[in-house]
């Protein structure tokens, strides 16, 4: 049967991209400015290290600060995607990205106020800029979330405007604080193109649960987002609870990319771009498509934040820098390959 | 069937059901027919619980529409609507197992006996050899196939249509309704549709609903209802109706 061998390629593709993560991976924990091989490595993490053979500092950056970092890059960039992948589809539109409900601007905002007033100290293994910039999220998320409701339901459209205006309001504050504070616009600016600089194991702990419940929740409901697709009529039609779902999902996704971006900052483009990438390959099928987004956006995510760690001796380059810069040119070889054979030249 | 039982519907202020009182019989073939603005569209989306009246009840089987669960009431009727959203691209087959949603549980895979019934219902409708193409790539006509394709995996008894040749040619036009006419004779299938062309509705229905302002002007065999004077009332248009060979409204 046609659909059979459907399941078994994608299963393979899928198994595929699973083994190019582990090895990516792998070789990020040997990039850097200390390089250390692969066999170092492996020892590392198996435990197997004696201080005769293996330095102890490179023990502890394996485990201390490549490690974590690598996992939390995965981690994000395949939320990232996956919010991306489900705001698209419930919008049913290509420009959604993981930030319609506000959420960079509020956590920009945020982060900004922690920044200019020097708060210092952890919450629950939160540094408080991570912590304000998590605040500020929700707090635009349940105003868009709010100003887009009407009666017991959510308006799509009025999401995306209030979303636009949100962020337009709260973008011209973050300004209009940087010209008065111009001794920080550096520490800000920075902030807002996102890093991994400051990964941890408590990071790591902090977003894992919320991550992969997120996602598992949204994999399940991934025929009801194929027939939202088609329209919210539709959807009804076929016996979805389409305002429930609604709801639901666009709290959950804003809610998990509240999460990213308080441990990572704003990285643009992959939550965007990641979706349409798997929508060329895999087609718009959510079953295949929210996993193959998780894990190519992981994937994504770890090849740019280990350029951005690498590049430069000197410094480290925000990885937001990286996932547009690089990123932007190779998707849009792809789009014109894919327009070329779907116009059949 | 089907039943309204004195629904009254608005927008704001604007009454857009007034009254409606209406019985759909099992494997009848029904359009309903009025001027632009004469609340056909409002009322078929009354009739699937789209929008819900101010007052008034629909009942299908006797019961209250409201007590029907989403996917229960799926399972009775389908709807093929005006328009269809394409943003992001799904292959025929994709889309036509969009249909058996209603008869799965959450997570619960589709198994042969599904996908059987999605092979049956694209041949039925003429379009399996477009299974693997995209939605994009497909033309007006076959795109109106796919979707009664999609609401007919759905095994409905009923089958609300709102406006399904509106954006097609002639060629289509019949097409679509030669095949919503076959399921209607062959699958018991009722069949309920909203149309604009007066001569289409009075060649393929058993029972033409003719709507003005929001109410019911008069229900019965397409002989009764197409009268040139219903229709100068209705349209503001003089006609000429005439009965041989077939019945056939000429404007002047």
């Amino acid at each position: 049967m046609e659909i059979q061998l459907k399941r078994r390629n994608n299963f393979i593709k899928i198994t595929l991209l699973l083994a190019v993560l582990v090895i990516m991976a792998i070789f990020a924990v040997t990039q850097g400015n200390v390089k250390i091989s692969v066999p170092d490595v492996v020892k590392i993490t198996l435990g197997l290290d004696d201080s005769t053979t293996i330095k102890a500092s490179h023990s502890f950056i394996v485990m201390q600060v490549r490690i974590p970092r690598i996992l939390l890059s995965l981690l994000v960039g395949g939320m990232l995607s996956v919010i991306g992948t489900i705001f698209q589809a419930l919008f049913r539109n290509p420009m959604a990205d993981p930030y319609v409900m506000g959420v960079s601007s509020g956590a920009a905002f945020g982060a900004t106020i922690g920044i200019l007033f020097g708060v210092g100290g952890t919450f629950l293994g939160m540094g408080m800029v991570s912590m304000l910039a998590f605040i500020g999220a929700m707090i635009t998320i349940l105003c868009v979330y709010q100003l887009a409701r009407v009666g017991g339901k959510v308006s799509t459209t009025g999401i995306l405007l209030a979303g636009i205006v949100i962020n337009a309001l709260l973008s011209a504050a973050i300004s209009f604080l940087m010209i008065l504070f111009h001794n920080e616009i550096d520490r800000i600016v920075t902030w807002t193109m996102g890093s991994f600089g400051a990964a941890s194991w408590e990071q790591l702990g902090l977003i894992f649960i919320p991550a992969i419940v997120g996602v598992g929740y949204m994999m399940t409901h991934a025929r009801e987002l194929n027939a939202m697709v088609m329209g919210e009529d539709e959807a009804r039609a076929l016996g979805v609870s389409v305002d429930r779902l609604k709801k639901v999902l666009l709290i959950l996704a804003s809610l998990l990319s509240a999460f990213a971006v308080s441990v990572s900052g704003i990285i643009g483009f992959v939550g965007l771009i990641v979706p349409h990438f798997f929508r060329m390959v895999f087609g718009s099928d959510h079953r295949v498509l929210i996993p193959v987004s998780f894990l190519g956006g992981g994937l994504f995510m770890l090849v740019c934040d280990t350029l951005a760690r690498s590049l430069l001796n000197s410094m480290e380059i925000p990885v937001g820098i990286i996932t547009a810069l690089f990123g932007g040119p190779f998707f849009l070889m792809l789009l014109q390959k894919h327009k070329r054979r779907s116009e059949g030249i | 069937m089907i039943k309204a039982e004195r629904i009254n519907f608005s927008y704001g202020n604007q009454n857009v059901l007034k009254q409606v009182e209406l019985s759909v019989e099992k494997g009848c073939f029904i359009s309903v027919i009025g001027p632009n603005g004469s609340g056909k569209t409002t009322l078929l989306k009354n009739l699937c619980r789209l929008l819900q009246p101010q007052s008034g009840e629909v009942k299908i089987d006797a019961l209250s529409i409201k007590a029907y669960k989403p996917k229960m009431l799926a399972k009775k009727m389908a709807v093929v609507h005006q328009e269809i959203q394409n943003t992001f691209d799904f292959n025929i087959h994709e889309v036509v197992l969009m249909g058996r949603y209603p008869h799965l549980k959450a997570l619960q895979n589709e198994s042969a006996e599904d996908l059987k019934i999605v092979e049956k219902t694209m041949h039925l409708t003429g379009i399996h050899h477009l299974r693997h193409k995209s939605m994009s790539t497909i033309s007006g006509g076959e795109r109106q196939r796919v979707m009664i394709a999609k609401a007919l995996t759905q095994e409905p008894d009923l089958l609300l249509l709102d406006e399904p040749i509106s954006h097609l040619d002639l060629k289509y036009q019949l097409e679509v309704l030669k095949l919503c006419k076959s399921l209607n004779r062959e699958k018991q299938l009722t069949i309920l549709t909203t149309l604009h062309d007066i001569n289409l509705a009075a060649r393929f229905s058993d029972v033409i609903i003719l709507m003005h302002h929001g109410e019911i002007v008069k229900v019965g065999p397409p002989a009764e209802v197409l009268t040139s004077e219903l229709i100068r009332n209705v349209y503001e248009v003089d006609v000429t109706v005439i009965h041989e060979p077939h019945l056939l409204v000429i404007p002047h």
